[in-house]
């Protein structure tokens, strides 16, 4: 720990009061400024008694609260600090580059997110001048922070800007010191301290309007559509499109089937280093060819691949695709914590297992999971005493769907979920995204037909 | 291999028994994850190396194609699925072929108009019935258990699925609140209210339209003023409409009356700006829901509080929550989809004809429009709440 004193008035406090600051990292240092000195904008409160409508206190009582501006220092110090480790502040507006994070895909295809959450659509101001010059020259301004000048201000002459005079809804946004590496930057003749100044200058209601045109809207459907698949649709109604598309299919699958003949050696070796329920699950697979297809049309995650050979980790971290959005989702607690957990607890969910209530159900789930057996894709039923000494037992049980129970493996309750960490966040394809598909397809079909279906 | 164990009930021995699982489980967070890898993989080879025009949720595949390439397009959709060994519903129900009209997600997709540049999209019906009977019985009832809480999510986050706009996950927000309230089945003000919005919200929902404007950009400007110690311009509503062009197609100026201002609370509150500004959105909405309808819409607000209850749904008193849920069926039935932002002051082309200044729309030839019917629509929607709850209470 280190520490370092500031006197309160140098922060905007009414009395020159002392306070110490014990910090652990060397950028808190310049919190230490002290008082500039009692003059005509400086000047100190009394202290000792004070009085007041409901009797007498002391003038301490008044300075227990940190200053409006040392607060903003110690805010200034923790975000330069996070601004070397890669922090970056939150945008003033929203990008004009389409922008494909989680956050704004989610504004466009369900709800709006706070407004905390989301840039806006134009920035609230159109610049920020910035104005130096000595504190009691700066002080004259005639709005406290944060407020706006009811009417132009002409900047005084001492002072250095890049503009002569504020207009009328200027907003003042800070007040702070500027440093040399030894201390205070001090102006040369006067020997005062020099500060800064910034005023956020808004944008003329023409101004605005047209910014905001510019921005688009948020929500807008084109930003849904990737540009790959914008490829593809336009290659659909193209000028040639018409003729050369089923060409360039047939020509294709010619090359890869041909292709699919040569692999098969390779994907007998794949399947024969597998073990044997993966190679059945896999049996009809061509996998060396979804590989080299992946490899050929440069596609970002040829690692699905490997996941479908090496068979999916239940547990621990998911390491980033490169084809969903980033979004971290940290571990709620660490696959050791799991395997360390009571038997008990780890047997816990096999305890709790029991009918339904309902004997469709129950003999649906029973029969379902005897036909995994088959399919090679479960062995069972097992002797407790046979489990691994860390297995962990999830419940199986059916849920009732429209025309259909679906098995579901309850992986949350037994606790295997929690250890699973992610970096991405898939986002499957919605109503909205055909909507935006659709919508990219009637721009550039000039008056085609059109026919769809679906398949599961 | 330790953690793939599951416990499945034998109905014939009447106990549990372990199976080891050797596929992926439904029910794992991973799989999820490899499941969507998998099929955003092929979905990728389809869109790249076919140029065809499909989407893909989770196995759920929706393709699209010009009529003269539909056999193409069928072909190809099969011959990918074959190359790679996939399994591929050929025949059976789920089989389906190409048509003009077709279900997909739950939703109906209408191309007959396409050639024309529109394209419908439609809830099935019966289903959206259905749960509209559901939700007015516990609200007959007036209260829920936990577990008819849960059901209830689950069908209201189905339906959802298919649902535009947004509307479904403010309800559902509250629904679960409720379902994870254990002390008491009865059902809060805010439950009743967002059960209440749901079943509108169904009501209401009209075929999503998609047409060639439909990311033509509307924005609406709005203000008001609060000055209860002027004479005769209290409290002050105004709007501009801007097209997509930029220009400036109306605007309204209106200073509300005592009456009226009292339904906003002025006998009670200190200041009433937060519901005047609320009220200007509303009202600029309402009277020019004609102009803005199935377009993309930005709704600039200069006070904070409005545009967030607006975003969030949630009026944080009767008053806002009466114009919300005014704001939210303007949003349904226009098929209208808002974004909700904030603009200073100083920037807000508004602000002139909040305070009453309109010379600058007179000089431009930009239309007034008419607001008292639209502001009167809106003011009795206000009094029949007030008296509603004068009668609970």
């Amino acid at each position: 720990m280190q520490y370092s004193a500031h006197q309160a008035c140098a922060y905007g406090g009414e009395r020159p009061k002392w306070t110490v600051l014990a910090w652990n990292h060397p950028a808190f240092s310049s919190l230490s400024l002290c008082c500039p000195g009692e003059s005509d904008a400086h000047k100190h409160k009394p202290w000792g008694l004070v009085h007041s409508g409901s009797g007498f206190h002391f003038s301490t009582s008044e300075e227990t609260a940190y200053p409006k501006g040392l607060a903003h220092a110690i805010a200034r110090v923790f975000a330069s600090i996070l601004s070397v480790h890669g922090w970056k502040p939150p945008l003033e507006q929203m990008q004009e580059q389409p922008d494909v994070s989680l956050r704004s895909m989610r504004a466009i295809a369900t709800a709006q997110p706070k407004a905390s959450k989301m840039p806006p659509i134009v920035r609230e101001h159109k610049k920020v001048a910035l104005i130096t010059g000595p504190f009691t020259e700066l002080a004259t301004a005639p709005v406290e922070c944060m407020q706006r000048l009811k009417q132009r201000w002409n900047i005084p002459s001492s002072c250095q800007a890049n503009v002569d005079c504020l207009p009328a809804g200027a907003q003042l946004l800070r007040t702070t010191p500027l440093r040399s590496n030894g201390g205070l930057l001090e102006a040369k003749q006067l020997g005062v301290g020099v500060f800064e100044q910034a005023w956020g200058i808004p944008f003329s209601p023409d101004e605005f309007i047209q910014e905001a045109l510019e921005r688009g809207h948020p929500k807008s459907f084109s930003r849904l559509v990737p540009q790959v698949l914008q490829t593809a649709i336009e290659n659909n109604f193209g000028t040639d499109g018409l003729h050369s598309l089923p060409s360039s299919r047939t020509q294709w699958f010619a090359k890869w089937t041909e292709r699919a003949k040569q692999l098969q050696q390779r994907d007998m070796e794949i399947k024969n280093a597998l073990p044997d329920h993966a190679a059945k699950i896999l049996e009809a697979k061509r996998l060396a060819l979804f590989k080299e297809i992946l490899e050929d049309l440069e596609y970002p995650d040829v690692g699905a691949f490997d996941e479908l050979v090496d068979g999916t980790d239940l547990v621990g971290e998911v390491k980033p695709f490169g084809i969903f959005e980033k979004s971290l989702k940290p571990a709620e607690r660490t696959v050791q914590q799991l395997r360390e957990a009571s038997k008990s607890e780890r047997m816990l969910d096999f305890f709790k297992c029991s009918s339904s209530g309902d004997k469709e159900i129950d003999d649906m789930v029973y029969s379902k999971t005897l036909e995994e057996v088959e399919f090679g894709w479960a062995t069972g039923p097992l002797q407790l005493e046979d489990l691994p000494g860390d297995a962990v037992i999830s419940r199986r049980f059916g849920l009732r769907q429209p025309g259909k129970i679906r098995l579901i493996d309850d992986l949350s309750a037994s606790g295997i979920n929690q250890t699973v960490q992610t970096a991405e966040s898939p986002k499957p394809h919605s109503a909205d995204f055909i909507a935006a598909m659709l919508l990219a397809v009637l721009k550039v079909s000039k008056g085609s037909k059109l026919m769809g279906r679906s398949l599961i | 291999m330790s953690f793939a164990f599951v416990a499945v009930y034998n109905p014939d021995k009447a106990r549990a028994e372990v199976f080891q699982l050797l596929a992926a489980p439904f029910g794992a967070t991973r799989s999820v994850y490899s499941f969507l890898r998998l099929s955003n993989a092929v979905w990728y080879i389809g869109v790249k190396a076919l140029n065809l025009i499909w989407s893909c949720f989770f196995d759920d595949y929706v393709v699209f194609s010009r009529d003269e390439h539909v056999n193409n397009a069928e072909q190809s959709v099969s011959l990918l699925f074959k190359l790679l060994g996939w399994k591929f519903a050929e025949e059976g129900d789920k089989a389906d072929t190409f048509c003009r009209e077709f279900g997909a997600l739950g939703i109906r997709i209408i191309l007959d108009e396409a050639d024309k540049g529109l394209v419908k999209f439609t809830n099935t019906e019966k289903r959206s019935t259905e749960l509209i009977n559901t939700i007015n019985a516990f609200l007959g009832k007036g209260s829920m258990t936990t577990l008819e809480a849960q059901k209830l999510r689950g069908r209201m986050q189905f339906m959802d699925g298919q649902l535009f706009g947004r509307l479904g996950k403010l309800c559902m927000r509250e629904v679960t609140n409720h379902a994870c309230d254990l002390k008491t089945s009865k059902l809060s003000t805010r439950t009743y209210d967002a059960l209440k919005r749901f079943s509108i919200f169904l009501e209401h929902a009209e075929p999503r339209h998609i047409h060639l404007s439909t990311d033509d950009v509307w924005h609406i400007y709005t203000d008001a003023c609060y000055e209860p110690t002027s004479c005769d311009w209290k409290c002050g509503l105004g709007g501009v409409l801007v097209g997509p062009n930029g220009k400036q197609a109306a605007y309204v100026s209106v200073a509300l009356s005592n009456e009226q201002m009292e339904l906003l609370g002025s006998e009670t509150k200190k200041t009433i700006i937060f519901e005047a500004e609320l009220l200007a959105l509303v009202l600029a909405f309402s009277i020019w829901r004609e102009y803005i309808a199935a377009f993309s819409l930005i709704c600039f607000v200069d006070n904070n509080s409005a545009r967030d209850v607006a975003i969030s749904g949630n009026g944080r008193n009767i008053t806002a929550n009466c114009l919300i849920e005014f704001l939210l069926k303007l949003e349904m039935s226009s098929c209208t989809t808002p974004w909700y932002a904030r603009i200073p002051t100083p920037s807000n082309i508004a602000d002139e004809p909040s305070r009453g200044e309109i010379q600058r729309f007179i000089d431009f030839n930009v239309p007034g429009t008419s607001v008292q019917d639209g502001l009167q629509e809106i003011m009795l929607a206000l009094a029949e709440n007030t008296v509603m709850r004068g009668s609970i209470h």
